[in-house]
């Protein structure tokens, strides 16, 4: 399903032009972004949580140069899956 | 502590910067993430615009360790969501840290390799590592020199040592051998043992000298300060003599060539000439063996290998490429004025003129880095020959 299709499908549920849905669909992804960039991260209910952290520099082996390298720290996101979603891929197969 | 924004939270500040109700951007939101969910279970893959995607993921059985009690627990196989952020997001959220870069981590001189002796000098990280194999047996041998150097040698002369020492550091070879890395420790073991050799007879010369002289021209010799009208005697005196002396050592397997200049003075005491058995000082021209270079030759008649530019200077005809030396042919070896552990301001003259010769040479062969390097080297020798 790719973005059109989504504005479509959101445009329909929550009785609204597509392109009024398209925008605030393109501002929630900006705001999203800015959490995770601004602060700590968020979480959506059922679904999970995105938090972003450092992650602190290392060391690593660059094939190219044939050499150790020192990575610097990065700041990343992260996505943990909320227990329901979990249960929702895995009931099946218990 | 996380600073994690909650979820009513989220939407009341999506709703009020859009005008919305409530209601309707917890809608909005809840919407998006369901279309994702059905999107993961018909496709096992989604995607957010300029977001990240996500896909379902199989996770093969495995065991862990429970952490409470320790005991080994079998996880079974699962289904796993797992999350990747687009590069839009993953700058944005990187962009403090985006100024940072990778760099390369100091090698172990052990792990480095040496290049073939014919191979034209290309790769910087190889010859870094080189360059660090290369030193070695130089600091062994010279940082025991420093210490042993008799009390009542100037200072000055022991800060040009260091300087001198630092060139050397700072001056890669030309190219690397093989054939010396193998015979690295045993040589550095054979110094060891040449040292410990010399310290004990300039220690029975000086236990001598102090019991038995009162050479009186002698002791004032001794205390005259190096710079002076004539530095090149009086930095032959005899406090000096065991530096030399033990970079000539170092190189007794090699073949009998001196790195002393002849002019020692006629004060020389017999008990002295005797122990350091000394080679003739007109050492003018030298056979290239194979696989040497002019770095390693330079070391061989000099006792310093950073001297080589001089060798180059005066043999131009033989060879306008610093890097390729053809055995059998003849060197001309040019003379120092004073010694190669105590140039004089001369000799760092020629030092300068020789390192931008080379610095040219290495220009003309397309060697850019080196020619700059060369004619850094070339300014710095050129401010000790004034100072």
């Amino acid at each position: 399903m790719n973005k059109s299709e989504t504005v479509k499908a959101l445009s329909e549920q929550l009785d609204l032009t597509q392109t009024e849905t398209e925008e605030l669909y393109n501002s929630l992804v900006k705001q999203l972004t800015s959490h995770l960039s601004e602060r700590d991260g968020f979480s959506i209910p059922d679904f999970g949580s995105f938090t972003s952290e450092i992650r602190d520099e290392y060391k690593s082996f660059n094939p190219h140069y044939k050499q150790m390298m020192l990575l610097p720290k990065k700041k990343v996101v992260r996505f943990s899956e909320s227990s329901a979603l979990k249960d929702e891929f895995n009931e099946a197969e218990l | 502590m996380s600073d994690k924004i909650k979820f009513s939270e989220l939407v009341k500040a999506f709703a009020e910067s859009h005008n919305i109700t409530q209601q309707k951007a917890e809608n909005l939101v809840r919407g998006v993430f369901n279309l994702l969910l059905d999107d993961l279970e018909n496709e096992g893959k989604a995607s957010i615009t300029n977001f990240g995607s996500f896909e379902l993921k199989e996770v093969a059985e495995r065991t862990g360790i429970n952490p409470q009690t320790g005991e080994e627990i079998v996880i079974p196989a699962h289904n796993k969501v797992s999350f990747k952020p687009f590069k839009a997001l993953e700058q944005t959220v990187n962009a403090p840290f985006a100024h940072l870069e990778s760099r390369l981590i100091e090698e172990d001189p052990s792990e480095s390799k040496p290049i073939p002796p014919v191979a034209p000098i290309d790769s910087d990280n190889a010859e870094e590592g080189d360059q660090e194999e290369f030193e070695d047996p130089f600091k062994s041998v010279i940082s025991p020199e420093v210490e042993n150097e008799p009390e009542d040698l100037d200072n000055e002369i022991e800060e040009e040592e260091e300087e001198s020492e630092q060139d050397e550091a700072s001056i890669p070879p030309p190219v690397y051998k093989a054939r010396e890395s193998e015979g690295n420790s045993g040589m550095v073991l054979l110094l060891i043992i040449l040292l410990i050799a010399i310290i004990g007879a300039a220690g029975w010369y000086f236990f001598l000298r102090d019991s038995g002289s009162s050479d009186y021209s002698n002791q004032v010799a001794d205390n005259e300060p190096p710079k002076t009208e004539l530095p090149a005697p009086v930095t032959q005196e005899k406090p000096a003599e065991p530096m030399p002396e033990s970079t000539d050592n170092g190189n007794n397997e090699m073949p009998a060539v001196s790195s002393n200049d002849g002019k020692t003075s006629a004060e020389k005491e017999s008990a002295l000439s005797e122990k350091t058995s000394e080679t003739p000082k007109e050492m003018t021209t030298y056979i290239i063996k194979k696989d040497e270079w002019m770095w390693d030759i330079s070391r061989k008649v000099y006792g310093k290998a950073y001297l080589w530019p001089l060798i180059f200077e005066s043999n131009k005809k033989v060879t306008d490429n610093p890097n390729l030396v053809e055995p059998a042919k003849t060197l001309i070896i040019p003379r120092l004025e004073g010694n190669a552990s105590a140039l004089t301001r001369g000799d760092y003259a020629q030092l300068a003129k020789a390192s931008r010769i080379v610095s040219e040479a290495y220009g003309n062969v397309g060697n850019q880095d080196r020619a700059a390097e060369y004619l850094r080297f070339s300014k710095k020798y050129e401010r000790h020959s004034k100072n």
